[in-house]
């Protein structure tokens, strides 16, 4: 089977592959600036989540996809982070890039430590490991009503654009449109090919030179950094954070996300967004069967189709 | 001709078994060192002691003069120890080149692309370069790896069982491919249990057996001692 390479001796380059991406992907969300004259608030609404979850996923499958170390617990860094930037912003008054800012970093810091601690392990290990550290937040949230809104969860800090839905759009879409370039260019590096060699054979890498502990932690930090920054994006869009914000939920659709469209192409990601974004939104008002088909879904990709939709079209080409 | 790599007094324990006992031995620059034994003889937790994954309980590893004992497997490899391993750590999920690239990436000295061209061209696999590695027959895959340890410019290989599971014609393709490497200069220890081929690459060799070392030198002094031939071939070789 023939699979994806770098330019070698005359060969297809890849580097005029990756142009092609790198244009096709700034062009879907270039052409969507169109939107706000074209498209109900509703519609727009829709399209700003979307974005938002599109930076999610895509730094997710850096870390899921390419390093493979699934983790369950990235709602610590989207929810975490968006609950540091409310609070600063509702004790403190600060203006709200002083609010993001402290947020992110504290997000960094916390994905440092979770990567750190996680080091060992891999597979389901991992995965239940990172499960855990959400639910620890959201215990301390639950303790603490006082401070940090209990289980009510805060609200009444500033929005992003003073709630202005059309600079939202346009904010959100530039913030996305460079960190999905920014994502994809990692990945298309020396740097994502690194990150696979990590997840095809740790010994293997150590074996070439490859400091696999300071990778691990990298792609921790990294795609918890993005998290955050989709993190308190969401936050300041729809005005508060709870616990629904920390919870398992918002771990699982990064994942969701990443297994629809296919991990390790950061484009899959980016459609999975998409379309389970969409989804989403529909089926919020049937939480019970909403589960249900995220359900389905996981089973019948991993079942029949297990590198997801770019899997399957990369297939269909052939 | 210096010492290229010394090991003194090594030991590892697991649990209650001694798996290498206080083991020392040294290789000079540009000579192959064969390392034989029954299975179990604790030759392959000797290379893991040598490259780092597994830490001694006792003993030093001293390569080109520097201490590497405690070293991480990557500042080993770095310092110009390569190895490969019994059953092939390739990374199946990716494409021949990118086999050798992320290798290469560890001494990209000028032009990459050139490097990877060359290490492909010496281990045959020029032609397959695009292929997914995990896809590959198994020779085809000693080969890869013996190019990816290359790709780090090493001055010491250290080769786990190069010739296990391999047809003969494929065994004959990688000890040309050895042998032409052999012939650059390069400081070589094998393990290896296909004694024939083992005879014509190594100079000097070091039976182990139960982690200890009990013979040393020559190829065919120390294969015709009947130490040797009584831990290799059991009680019934002196018969």
């Amino acid at each position: 089977m023939i699979v994806a390479s770098r330019g070698f001796a005359g060969h297809a380059p890849m580097d005029s592959r990756s142009s092609r991406i790198y244009a096709m992907t700034a062009a879907f969300f270039l052409l969507q600036t169109t939107l706000p004259l074209l498209a109900d608030e509703w519609t727009l609404q829709i399209i700003i989540f979307t974005n938002v979850f599109v930076i999610f996923a895509a730094s997710y499958d850096l870390l899921a996809g390419y390093a493979g170390l699934i983790s369950f617990g990235h709602s610590l860094f989207f929810g975490g982070a968006g609950y540091v930037s409310g609070l600063l912003s509702l004790h403190l008054g600060w203006p709200l890039l002083a609010c993001l800012i402290p947020a992110w970093i504290t997000a960094l810091i916390a994905a440092l430590g979770v990567g750190y601690i996680s080091l060992r392990l891999k597979g389901p290990y991992l995965a239940v490991v990172t499960l855990v550290f959400p639910l620890v937040l959201a215990n301390i949230v639950h303790l603490s009503p006082q401070y940090l809104g209990g289980d009510d969860g805060i609200a009444g800090f500033d929005l992003l654009a003073n709630g202005s839905l059309r600079i939202q759009f346009y904010i959100v879409l530039f913030v996305t449109l460079v960190a999905t370039l920014a994502v994809l260019r990692l990945a298309r590096s020396d740097f994502g090919l690194i990150l696979q060699t990590v997840r095809e054979d740790e010994m293997g890498a150590e074996s070439i030179g490859i400091n696999t502990t300071k990778y691990k932690v990298l792609a921790f930090v990294i795609s918890g950094g993005f998290a955050a920054l989709a993190g308190t994006l969401f936050t300041h869009i729809i005005g508060s954070v709870g616990p629904t914000t920390i919870s398992l939920h918002y771990s699982i659709l990064p994942v969701i996300m990443m297994v629809f469209g296919g991990a390790s192409s950061i484009i899959g990601s980016v459609i999975g967004a998409y379309v389970i974004t969409f989804l989403d939104l529909y089926l919020q008002a049937l939480p019970y069967v909403r589960v249900l088909i995220y359900a389905t879904i996981i089973i019948t990709v991993l079942r029949f189709f297990p590198s997801g939709l770019m899997g399957l079209l990369k297939k269909i080409r052939r | 001709m210096g010492t290229v790599l010394e090991a003194q007094g090594l030991t590892k324990r697991f649990g209650g078994l001694l798996a290498v006992n206080n083991l020392s031995f040294s290789v000079d620059e540009g000579r192959v060192l064969g390392v034989v034994g029954p299975n179990g003889s604790g030759k392959t937790t000797t290379f893991n002691l040598l490259t780092g994954f597994i830490r001694p309980d006792f003993g030093k590893v001293i390569f080109e003069n520097h201490e590497i004992t405690n070293l991480k497997p990557h500042r080993i490899v770095r310092l110009g120890v390569a190895r490969t391993f019994q059953l092939v750590r390739i990374f199946r999920g990716l494409s021949v080149y990118d086999n050798i690239r992320s290798a290469a990436l560890l001494r990209a000295e000028g032009a990459l692309d050139r490097r990877i061209g060359e290490i492909l061209s010496v281990i045959g696999l020029v032609d397959k370069h695009g292929n997914e590695a995990g896809s590959l027959p198994i020779g085809d895959l000693k080969r890869l790896e013996i190019g990816r340890a290359l790709a780090t410019n090493p001055r010491l290989l250290l080769l786990d069982e190069p010739f296990s599971g391999l047809s003969h014609a494929e065994v004959n393709d990688i000890a040309a491919l050895l042998r032409k490497l052999i012939s650059q200069g390069l400081t070589v220890i094998i393990v290896e249990h296909v004694l024939r081929e083992l005879k014509r690459l190594a100079q000097q060799v070091l039976v182990l057996d139960f982690g200890k070392k009990i013979a040393e030198g020559n190829f065919d002094e120390v294969i015709s001692q009947p130490i040797v031939r009584e831990a290799y071939l059991g009680g019934a070789a002196g018969a």
